[in-house]
């Protein structure tokens, strides 16, 4: 529906540029190429297929030189890439913590600091997703790690049943943001922008968004303060809590100490991550060759099916690049008689409604090479803009009706009860979400401000 | 005939996952090595990046069989069975097509670097023929998988047996994503259990 309402206003806005002259712009090849792309991507084509047909389509009638002899050059390049090495790693990873329970440990120890509070436990689940987030970059992993450890606890307590779903879906869009984050190494492969530099500019907006999200539950506690408040914690309980913590501290301290410490890059920081969570999973007892198998083969299975969609993207890519598209495109945009905010804020929308219906991943590779040279045109920071694009993400993972994270946690749930339920639980961290960008859109500053130069 | 691809493929899937863990390991050791003993061994980005060509190409093919690759599934899922079953058959058609146009560009790219005899820049001057003819061997699989089940698709188009298709074909839905993971963490169920009980 969103999307719907979206395409209209795009073509006003493109019959709007047409009509002030912007006559440069071949309107019917560009409307024959969007029209194809809706027909393939309507009909249920691999998003791999549609930009590789589209590449093969445009080259053969639009450029006159062999193209077609270097397209094998052009796919072996994404697939031995060392940056992009780091995204198998943090999946195995994630993939691997998933199965070992170590998230139990950390949902339980900062249950003790957090159980007084206004909203209580719904505090944990932010808190535990947070710090969950800082070794997984996989918002899906983050939202089922601590959804399988945090319903239980809920079960016959007074808490809404939609709050603590919400807050657990909101959690799970923390995933992506907080580094390490697979999103930013797709983004920083694509356009060529350093990982370890989003990385820490994504630290304040991450901050922030976990404030907003705490401040939404506060709220919500004030407003229905629980009857009888937990004990305050004993000095041995808050001791034992530590311990427990313990393991995820060192984990966090493993991949992104090195990486913010300039030890090592953030594929090897994801190699060190991996090996550290094997070991944890073998002090855990839960370390078996199942489990390594399983790790295994979900990680071989998602990065190929992340690598198809390179391959394509990569071929429509380089043809576009050929055929000098983004560049031209860039020129138009910029000499578009509107300011640089209300561009950026058509694309942001233009991403809310691509996110109602597709996936992250495919989203960004999709868009990001036609998209990025634009952005850049307007005098963006890409760094800034890398951060954007991840929240944009995230906030797509957890708007209703469609959304991996919600349905999980659907699926998890012991009491049974519509889906709308976690619809309804998740708006008002939607919302916060939202206005955490509109924060970073008035102050760019805030996710540049760590970044060393 | 299927069956037997689907098992080549699954085969080729987890020799591709334990590469993964092998790489994790490899630059472990590396980043330990340089840190505290001193050396290198000069060669670990590619090596690894080699080794990333040939986990996703050997991937491709399992990620095909258990219908991982992405596609938009707003609409289709929403048409009747009759008419999915013919978009099912274009997509694959479209893929199979794809997938033996990157199969013959990558082949391509093997026999520059035979011709040329290439070397990568690294201290071990590896012949590039070893990790780009692993990589096409994936990228191979991939072709005679989709060809192999593009056949089967259309024998099942002719004796009209939409469901299998749709079986075969259809896009992994919001159940199944939600069933593996939570039979990822099903180990934890009956422990965490206990641990809410306590705190009741």
């Amino acid at each position: 529906m969103i999307a719907i309402i979206f395409l209209l206003v795009m073509l006003a806005i493109a019959l709007f540029a047409a009509s002030q002259g912007a006559a440069a712009l071949p309107i019917g090849e560009i409307m024959m190429l969007v029209g194809l792309f809706l027909v393939f991507f309507g009909s249920g084509v691999y998003i791999a297929v549609v930009l590789g047909a589209l590449a093969l389509l445009s080259g053969f009638v639009f450029s006159d030189r062999p193209f077609w002899l270097f397209l094998g050059q052009v796919i072996w390049a994404p697939s031995s890439n060392f940056v992009l090495v780091a995204v198998p790693l943090f999946l195995l990873m994630g993939e691997i913590l998933l199965r070992s329970g170590l998230s139990e440990q950390l949902y339980r120890a900062l249950n003790v600091w957090m159980r007084r509070w206004p909203g209580g436990l719904l505090h944990t689940n932010i808190a535990a997703c947070a710090v969950f987030s800082a070794i997984s970059g996989s918002s899906v992993a983050t939202a089922a790690t601590m959804g399988s450890v945090a319903l239980p606890y809920f079960e016959k307590t007074a808490y809404s049943q939609r709050m603590v779903l919400g807050s657990l879906a909101a959690g799970g869009a923390l995933g992506n943001l907080i580094p390490p984050g697979i999103t930013f190494i797709v983004y920083g492969l694509m356009t060529e922008t350093s990982v370890g530099k989003m990385y820490i500019a994504a630290i304040v907006p991450s901050v922030l968004v976990c404030l907003l999200f705490f401040a939404v539950i506060f709220v919500h506690g004030l407003r229905l303060p629980s009857k009888a408040k937990p004990p305050p914690a004993t000095a041995r309980e808050r001791w034992q809590s530590l311990v427990d913590l313990l393991p995820t501290s060192l984990l966090i301290l493993i991949v992104l100490g090195t990486i913010y410490g300039g030890i090592a890059t953030p594929t090897e920081a994801a190699a060190l991550g991996v090996v550290a969570s094997i070991v944890f999973a073998l002090v855990a007892r839960k370390l078996s060759f199942k489990l390594l198998n399983e790790s295994a083969e979900a990680t071989a299975r998602n990065t190929s099916m992340l690598g198809l969609i390179l391959f394509g993207a990569y071929m429509l890519n380089f043809i576009m690049t050929q055929l000098r598209v983004p560049q031209s495109l860039a020129e138009i945009v910029s000499t578009l008689p509107l300011p640089a905010w209300a561009i950026m804020l058509v694309i942001i929308g233009f991403y809310l409604a691509l996110g109602t219906f597709m996936e992250g991943f495919s989203m960004i590779i999709t868009t990001i090479p036609v998209v990025f040279p634009v952005v850049k045109s307007l005098g963006y920071d890409p760094i800034w803009f890398g951060v954007i694009v991840t929240m944009l993400i995230e906030i797509a993972m957890i708007s209703p009706p469609d959304g991996t994270v919600m349905y999980v946690l659907q699926g998890m749930r012991r009491t049974p009860g519509p889906i709308t339920d976690v619809f309804s639980g998740v708006m008002p961290f939607v919302g916060v979400y939202m206005l955490a960008l509109l924060i970073l859109l008035w102050f760019p500053g805030l996710a540049l401000v760590l970044v060393p130069h | 005939m299927r069956r037997a691809a689907t098992a080549v493929a699954a085969f080729m899937n987890y020799v591709a996952g334990w590469n993964y863990i092998l790489c994790a390991a490899f630059i472990t050791i590396d980043v330990l090595c340089r840190n505290f003993g001193g050396f290198s061994s000069s060669a670990t980005t590619e090596i690894t990046s080699y080794m990333l060509a040939f986990g996703i190409a050997w991937g491709l093919a399992h990620a095909l069989a258990t219908r991982s690759h992405i596609r938009i599934d707003v609409l289709v899922n929403r048409l009747p069975i009759g008419l999915r079953q013919y978009l099912h058959g274009f997509a694959l058609l479209l893929l199979t097509g794809l997938s033996l146009f990157i199969a013959w560009c990558a082949w391509g790219l093997v026999g520059e670097s035979i011709l040329f005899n290439a070397k990568d820049t690294s201290a071990l001057a590896i012949p590039l023929v070893i990790p780009q003819g692993l990589w096409t061997i994936g990228i191979t699989m991939l072709a005679v998988f989709a060809v192999v089940l593009l056949l089967e698709v259309i024998c099942l188009l002719a004796t009209g047996n939409a469901a299998e298709i749709d079986r075969l074909l259809g896009p992994r839905g919001y159940q199944e994503e939600t069933q593996e993971v939570l039979e990822a963490v099903g180990l934890a169920p009956a422990r965490s259990a206990d641990a809410g009980d306590e705190q009741l």
